[in-house]
């Protein structure tokens, strides 16, 4: 078992375990500058889901991609930011460690695990390959590793499957692989990025099902990004909205679903068809398309869409305010009459 | 709901989707259907390519290079100091002077207005075949693909058969064949070289047309009832035909080498017609000779430059064709 | 809402299955879609047959939504290609207000392209970027013959809600939702009697979703369009469809009206298919239980023998040796297991309660 102390860096155990703090991701491009991160902060402990919501072109995959050095310098700029693992700042980190820290205390499944196995080598040798880029093991030891994860993460003979390609794999099969590739060095942080999307649903059930088991053998932290707000419902702790490059409101997911306080949460939370209720005459969408990144209209970036848009909402972006408990937060000057809608709705 | 934003990990492909037309502009609401807002001019897919042209630097030096290289050919007649083809044999291997500012070849004639004659003929050959190689390319191309099957099969062996022949060797084979006595000027070479040259069109363009049939676009059609023939044309040709262009005009320069190989080996064009290649031949045959070597350098950049200018706007048009790019 | 004020999903749907009088808009009896497996090197010699659609039949009555459901690879969209002879299918009849379709020479069939129509999943792929919309749009009019009046474009764009100033530009100045729209309006020009709708919100994001949903509503209200809505997301099938077939691997394993078929499924795919859909609800997430399947669909150039879920059935587990040797030998034919048109392919079918309304 990989501890963080033989990485030669000074961990605070009493720090949260992942946080992300003030962080900008700008891209400069002709078209002007793309926000695609613009002052977001989050932080998430062992043993806890987090889910980031939002639709394309909120952000949402960016700060993930960010935090394990995936978004490249240039294009990206960094206005404002810093990441830490339990206390120590990422961004001002040697690239070295940084290297060392990503993939073994943070990992990451992206949503199609075919652009993240290499085609031309052996599943089984690219888990043991990763098992080696941080640990000091044999080839041996290492490949006996990858036969173990392979089991954990429920793929059928697995000393079979060790010695195939990626395309003899099943879609299924290969987002386990992938989740087997991300385990490989027990990482304390997983960031999974829209995980099931290019998955059919009984099969979405058995990788959130996976998911949650090596949650609780390991007290794994999640990171979930998604836009499936059922996924969210199901296995989140605690959840942000993102909308614009923004987190526009973000509470436990009882206050996200019950509660809602931004205006953009409620009107997504009214927008979706359920499985579970009897037809309902309409739908009631949110008009209006999301803003480009290159083009963020001014104040809150929801304005244009909202139904309960005032002047108000076009001087300033609103802050992130506490609305009620402690720790529901939303960025939205009617936040008072959201709740106040939301409470009619949930009383039809 | 299955939301696939492409997985770019330099640039997330969230911040590049393509920017909606903005919402001030463009009404989607619910209930207004129509709402006057401002109008912005609409280009045509012309005009859109220039624009998109218009920002690549190197293809505009590319494409003011082949202007250039168009008006000089075309006015050759008039800028040329000495007829190109009138010896003087009093005056042979005349290194550059103010009176020839190239100096004059092995038979006495002016060496720079046997350039803009050799440019002329670089031109005319390497257009030519571009021309020649595009329409039997894309025709066998496009009918193999979009026909599949038997049509495939025979189009694409036949196609296999002409790419096996070794290039240069099969021109000069061909070249020979045609015109044995050399007194046919330059078309037996153009002739070869479309031989020889259409395969790879064929196999870029048949490539094109079997992904672009799957397409949902083409399926659209076919589902509002248009003939397989306003299909290709209407709807498969115009997407696929971008990348054959791109490399059309690369293979331009392709062809002005080929020609100019031909001519070195002594295949082609004869000895009294002003070429690139004959003319870089007789420098190496007095290779050694001091003060010779101005004879084959002159050409020789003359190719360089003509293959580097199509080379360019090649690259350019590969950006500019593609319309999801603004 | 209440079973006793809503009009459309209950009454309509005993229309569509108590109510002989009158012939379906569409009929398909026994489809049939067999892709050849080739193989070698000059001459293609046929090993095998993917059996994509293996014998489907269901109707959809005028005016009506039928949903076809399953997960990918289940052979839902060849069923509705095939239908629209966009692929041929290999046997079977599909009959369009009468007119058996798959039995149309080229002209005919052509021009009954007008009444039958589709809408595609992908609205980047199904629009020709070289095509402005004003072209995408009048292509069908001019392949019909029929003339372009001045108002007509704009007519058009007006009825999905787009502004006519925008007929001149090209697909890719338009977000996903709007290139939707276009889509919609190039499938509903001429009046169609019948739409295939596949999937055509999958691909969006989430807050425009119910904007395109409710515009398909619309649009079928006033022009009184009969649906086939194929898709994998049960929550919005639940929403527009008035009957629902669910298919796995090339065949229907249930059909029934929506909401018997969310409320008492009987077969054991739909139930593992209706509890894995996560519910936008935490509360109702935390007691629901996920009925999670063991494996992957398996291929279909090769199904199991029998029945062709049993490899990944819950219920076959729990069946004793003699009834799941039934499962091995013998396929289920699709029985009705209650009144009003409910039909299950299950030798022991019964109902299982998974989601409650």
């Amino acid at each position: 078992m990989a501890s963080v102390d033989d990485l030669d860096i000074d961990l605070d155990s009493s720090a949260p375990l992942l946080e992300v703090r003030d962080l900008r991701v700008h891209f400069v491009t002709d078209r002007g500058v793309v926000k695609a991160v613009d002052g977001v902060s989050w932080m998430v402990n062992e043993g806890e889901t987090l889910a980031i919501v939002g639709e394309s072109g909120s952000g949402k995959s960016v700060s993930a991609m960010t935090i394990l050095g995936l978004i490249q310098s240039p294009p990206a700029t960094f206005p404002s930011g810093d990441i830490f693992l339990r206390g120590k700042s990422l961004m001002k980190m040697p690239e070295k460690q940084q290297r060392k820290l990503r993939g073994r205390e943070i990992a990451m499944i992206f949503q199609d695990p075919l652009t993240a196995l290499n085609p031309v080598f052996r599943v089984g040798d690219q888990i043991a390959e990763m098992v080696r880029n941080h640990q000091k093991v044999s080839k041996v030891v290492a490949r006996r590793r990858a036969l173990d994860l392979l089991g954990e993460v429920g793929i059928p003979n697995p000393a079979v499957r060790l010695n195939q390609y990626p395309h003899e794999f099943s879609g299924g099969m290969r987002q386990r692989a992938m989740i087997a590739m991300a385990l490989a060095n027990d990482p304390q942080v997983l960031l999974a990025d829209e995980p099931t999307t290019a998955l059919d649903v009984t099969v979405q059930a058995q990788i959130m099902a996976l998911l949650v088991k090596l949650q609780e053998d390991r007290n794994t932290a999640i990171v979930l990004i998604t836009h499936d707000l059922g996924v969210v419902a199901s296995h989140a702790d605690r959840i942000n909205v993102m909308y614009a490059g923004r987190i526009v409101e973000a509470g436990t997911t009882d206050e996200i679903f019950y509660e809602p306080r931004h205006a953009y949460t409620f009107g997504l939370l009214s927008s979706l068809a359920r499985m579970d209720h009897r037809r309902q005459e309409r739908l009631t969408p949110i008009k209006g398309v999301p803003p480009s990144l290159a083009n963020v209209p001014p104040g809150c970036p929801f304005h244009p869409r909202c139904r309960f848009a005032t002047e108000a909402c076009v001087v300033a972006v609103p802050r992130l305010e506490t609305v009620s408990g402690n720790g529901h937060l939303a960025a939205c000057v009617h936040s008072d009459q959201v709740g106040m809608a939301n409470e009619e709705r949930l009383a039809q | 709901m299955t939301e696939t934003p492409d997985r770019d990990l330099r640039l997330p492909a969230e911040t590049l989707m393509t920017e909606p037309i903005g919402e001030d502009v463009l009404p989607v609401e619910e209930d207004s259907a129509a709402r006057p807002g401002k109008r912005r001019r609409n280009r045509g897919q012309l005009e859109d390519i220039w624009h998109r042209y218009k920002k690549n630097k190197l293809a505009m030096v590319g494409l003011i290079m082949v202007g250039l290289l168009i008006l000089i050919a075309v006015l050759a007649p008039l800028i040329s100091p000495y007829d190109p083809t009138q010896q003087n044999l009093l005056n042979t291997i005349e290194p550059p002077t103010a009176d020839h500012w190239f100096g004059t070849d092995t038979l006495g004639r002016d060496v720079f207005s046997m350039m803009l004659y050799g440019l002329r003929l670089a031109l005319l050959v390497g257009v030519g075949t571009m021309l020649g190689s595009l329409v039997i390319g894309v025709t066998v191309g496009a009918v193999a693909g979009y026909f599949g099957r038997g049509w495939d099969s025979l189009l694409m062996r036949v196609t296999d058969i002409f790419l096996a022949f070794p290039y240069l060797i099969g021109a000069i084979v061909i070249v020979r064949s045609i015109d044995p006595g050399q007194t046919e000027g330059a078309w037996p070479v153009a002739v070869a070289l479309i031989i020889l040259g259409w395969t790879t069109t064929a196999r870029l363009m048949r490539g094109q047309v079997l992904s672009l049939r799957e397409s949902e676009y083409v399926e659209a059609a076919r589902s509002i009832g248009a003939s397989p023939r306003r299909i290709v044309i209407r709807h498969v040709l115009p997407n696929a035909i971008a990348p054959v262009l791109v490399y059309a005009f690369t293979s331009i320069g392709v062809a002005v080498v080929a020609m100019a190989s031909l001519s070195f080996l002594g295949v082609g064009v004869g000895i009294e017609t002003p070429e690139w290649g004959q003319m870089i031949s007789q420098g190496f045959k007095n290779f050694g000779v001091p003060n010779t070597s101005y004879l084959w350098i002159f050409p020789s950049i003359a190719i360089i430059i003509t293959t580097l200018a199509f080379a360019f706007v090649s690259d350019g048009l590969r950006d500019s064709l593609d319309p999801k790019l603004r | 809402m209440s079973e006793a004020v809503d009009p459309v999903g209950n009454g309509a749907a005993q229309i569509s299955v108590s109510q002989p009088a009158g012939t379906p808009m569409i009929e398909v009896t026994d489809l049939v879609k067999h892709f050849p497996i080739r193989s070698g090197v000059f001459i293609k010699r046929t090993i095998g047959h993917v059996k994509a659609v293996d014998g489907v039949s269901f109707a959809v009555h005028k005016g009506q939504t039928v949903a076809l459901v399953g997960e990918s690879g289940c052979g839902k969209s060849t069923t509705a290609r095939a239908i629209l002879r966009l692929i041929e299918p290999t046997s079977g009849r599909v009959e369009l207000d009468g007119v058996d379709v798959t039995k149309l020479g080229k002209e005919k069939l052509r021009q009954a392209r007008r009444d039958m129509q589709i809408i595609f999943q992908d609205p980047y792929a199904s629009l020709n970027p070289r095509m402005t919309i004003r072209q995408i749009l009048s292509e069908k009019y001019q392949l019909m013959g029929v003339a372009i009046k001045k108002s007509t474009i704009s007519d058009l764009l007006d009825t999905v809600g787009l502004a006519e100033e925008y007929a001149d530009r090209y697909p890719h100045e338009f977000s996903g939702g709007q290139r939707q729209r276009i889509g919609i309006a190039r499938a509903i020009a001429l009046n169609p009697k019948f739409v295939v709708l596949d999937e055509p919100v999958s691909a969006l994001d989430v807050s425009i979703q119910a904007q395109i949903v409710n515009l398909l509503e619309d649009l079928q209200d006033e022009l009184g369009l009969t649906y086939l809505f194929i898709a994998h997301d049960l929550s919005v099938v639940r929403h527009i469809s008035d009957r629902v077939a669910v298919m796995y691997l090339g065949g229907i394993v249930e059909i029934a009206d929506r909401d018997e078929l969310f409320d008492r499924p009987h077969h054991p795919y739909t139930q593992a298919l209706i509890s894995a859909v996560p519910i936008p609800d935490p509360k109702l997430e935390r007691i629901r239980e996920t009925i999670v399947l063991r494996g992957d669909v398996p291929n279909p150039a090769n199904p199991p023998s029998g029945c062709r879920f049993r490899t990944r059935c819950w219920k076959f587990e729990q069946l004793s040796e003699g009834e799941r040797q039934r499962c091995i030998d013998e396929r289920p034919a699709l029985n009705p297991v209650s009144g009003s048109g409910h039909r299950a392919a299950c030798h022991y079918a019964a109902v299982r309660e998974v989601v409650r309304a």
